[in-house]
C-alpha cells in the first residue's frame, strides 16, 4: 500500500464505513476504523479503533486494539488491548497490557528475551521451590486458552 | 533561452504582468513571451515552445496554467530535457510552496539561478498530468470502489482528493456524523477532532470506480476526466526550477 521507504510520511487511515479486502501495509502508522479482511502490517504502529473489525493477522512494532481482531497479533514492541478491545487469536509480544474489560481468547507468547529472564529467576530460586515446581510440571501439563 | 507562457490578463493582472516583464528584463532573463487565445490554446503554445527547441518553458499565472503546460511537456517524447519554470500568481498556493518562493521578485530570481529538482507528477489515464490536486465531489454520499495493487476497498464518500505522490484523502460527511457535531455544539461539547469517517491512503497506482453513476474528476475547477479513473504516481516525471536553499548564519 504505502511506500515502505518513506518512513517520515503520513500513514494509512481506514475510515469507519470502509470495507477493505487485501494486505494493508505501510512503513508508517496504520489506523483502522473500518472493516479489514486481510493482513495489517506496519513498521511503526497499528491502531485498531473501537469501530474497527479486522479478520487477519496484525503485525507492527506497537499495536493498540480497541476494536475486534480475529487473527494473530505480533508486536515487536508493545501490545495493548483496551477495555473495548476483543482479540481472538494468538499474540506475540514482549510487552503485553490487557486493560480491564478487554476480551482475549487465545494464546500469548513471549519472545526469547523473556525466557532468559524466566531461567534467571529459576536459578535464583531456593532448592525446595525448584523441586516443588518440577513436581507440579509433572502433574499438570496444560495450556490456558 | 526562456519561453514564457502568460495567462490572458485583464484589470489588475495587466499591471502584474507588466511588472513581471520588467523584473525579468532587469535580471537579463527575458525571452519569448506568448499568451493563449481562442486561436492558440495553452497546450498548443507549450507544444510550439518544445518544437522551437526552448530548453526552459515558464508558466506565468495560475495552477491551472501550470498543470496544462506540465501535461504537454511530459507527453512530448522529445521534451525529456525541458525544464519547467513557474511564476505563480498566488504565493500561498501549494505550487509556490513546492518551488519555495515567497513573492514575485523571489520567483523571478529563482528562475535566474536555476536550481533544478526532479519531481513526481500524478497521471490520470489516458494522458493528463497534474502537480496540484484532483478532486471528485458529490453533494450526497456515493458508493465507490478503490482498488490498488494490494487492496480493494468499498467506501461511501462525498469528496475524494488526489495529490502528487498519489496521496488520497476520502471524506465521508454522512448525516450521522453531522448530527453528532450538532449535538456536541448544542451541549457545549468540543468539536471532534477525531474524524473516524475519513480515510487516507497512499499508493503507486489506483483505480476509482463509482457505483451507478459517473462523476467528474476536476483539477483547478476544470473537468479533466470522469469516473472510473486509473491514476498513477509518475516519479521523476519533470524537472522544475526551485529556489536555492538559504543557510541562515547566526551572528
Amino acid at each position: 500500500m504505502g511506500d515502505k521507504k518513506n518512513l517520515s510520511g503520513p500513514g494509512t487511515i481506514v475510515g469507519a464505513n470502509v470495507k477493505l479486502v487485501g494486505t494493508l501495509s505501510d512503513a508508517n502508522e496504520i489506523v483502522v476504523h473500518g472493516k479489514v479482511e486481510g493482513e495489517v502490517i506496519s513498521e511503526k504502529s497499528v491502531i485498531i479503533s473501537e469501530t474497527a473489525f479486522v479478520k487477519g493477522p496484525v503485525s507492527a512494532e506497537m499495536v493498540q486494539i480497541a476494536g475486534e481482531v480475529h487473527g494473530s497479533i505480533v508486536a515487536t514492541g508493545k501490545l495493548e488491548i483496551m477495555p473495548t478491545g476483543k482479540v481472538f487469536g494468538s499474540t506475540t509480544t514482549k510487552d503485553l497490557n490487557i486493560r480491564s474489560g478487554a476480551v482475549f481468547v487465545g494464546k500469548s507468547n513471549m519472545p526469547e528475551q523473556s525466557k532468559e529472564l524466566e531461567l534467571k529467576a529459576e536459578e535464583e530460586m531456593p532448592e525446595e521451590a525448584k523441586k516443588e515446581k518440577e513436581e507440579n510440571k509433572k502433574e499438570t501439563a496444560y495450556e490456558i486458552e | 533561452m526562456y519561453y514564457y507562457i502568460m495567462e490572458p490578463a485583464g484589470g489588475k493582472a495587466v499591471a502584474w504582468q507588466e511588472r513581471v516583464k520588467t523584473i525579468l528584463g532587469d535580471l537579463g532573463i527575458a525571452g519569448e513571451t506568448v499568451t493563449p487565445s481562442p486561436a492558440r490554446t495553452i497546450e498548443e503554445l507549450a507544444s510550439l515552445g518544445v518544437v522551437k527547441g526552448y530548453s526552459t518553458i515558464v508558466a506565468v499565472g495560475s495552477e491551472k496554467l501550470v498543470n496544462k503546460i506540465v501535461t504537454t511537456i511530459i507527453n512530448q517524447k522529445e521534451s525529456q530535457e525541458i525544464v519547467l519554470g513557474i511564476i505563480p500568481d498566488n504565493y500561498e498556493s501549494s505550487l509556490a510552496k513546492k518551488i519555495r518562493v515567497k513573492d514575485l521578485k523571489d520567483a523571478c530570481e529563482t528562475l535566474k539561478y536555476r536550481k533544478l529538482e526532479t519531481i513526481s507528477a500524478c497521471f490520470i489515464e489516458p494522458n493528463k498530468y497534474f502537480l496540484t490536486e484532483a478532486s471528485i465531489d458529490s453533494n450526497h454520499p456515493v458508493d465507490a470502489y478503490l482498488t490498488t495493487p494490494f487492496i480493494k476497498a468499498g467506501l461511501p464518500f462525498n469528496k475524494i482528493t488526489i495529490r502528487p505522490g498519489l496521496k488520497i484523502n476520502i471524506f465521508d460527511t454522512s448525516s450521522k456524523r453531522s448530527g453528532n457535531k450538532l449535538f456536541g455544539w448544542l451541549f457545549g461539547g468540543k468539536a471532534q477532532n477525531n474524524d473516524v469517517y475519513s480515510s487516507f491512503f497512499h499508493t503507486k497506482r489506483l483505480k476509482i470506480e463509482t457505483l451507478d453513476q459517473t462523476l467528474p474528476v476536476k483539477v483547478d475547477d476544470e473537468v479533466i476526466s470522469k469516473t472510473p479513473i486509473i491514476c498513477e504516481n509518475r516519479p521523476k516525471a519533470l524537472k522544475i526550477i526551485v529556489a536555492r536553499d538559504i543557510i541562515e548564519l547566526n551572528k
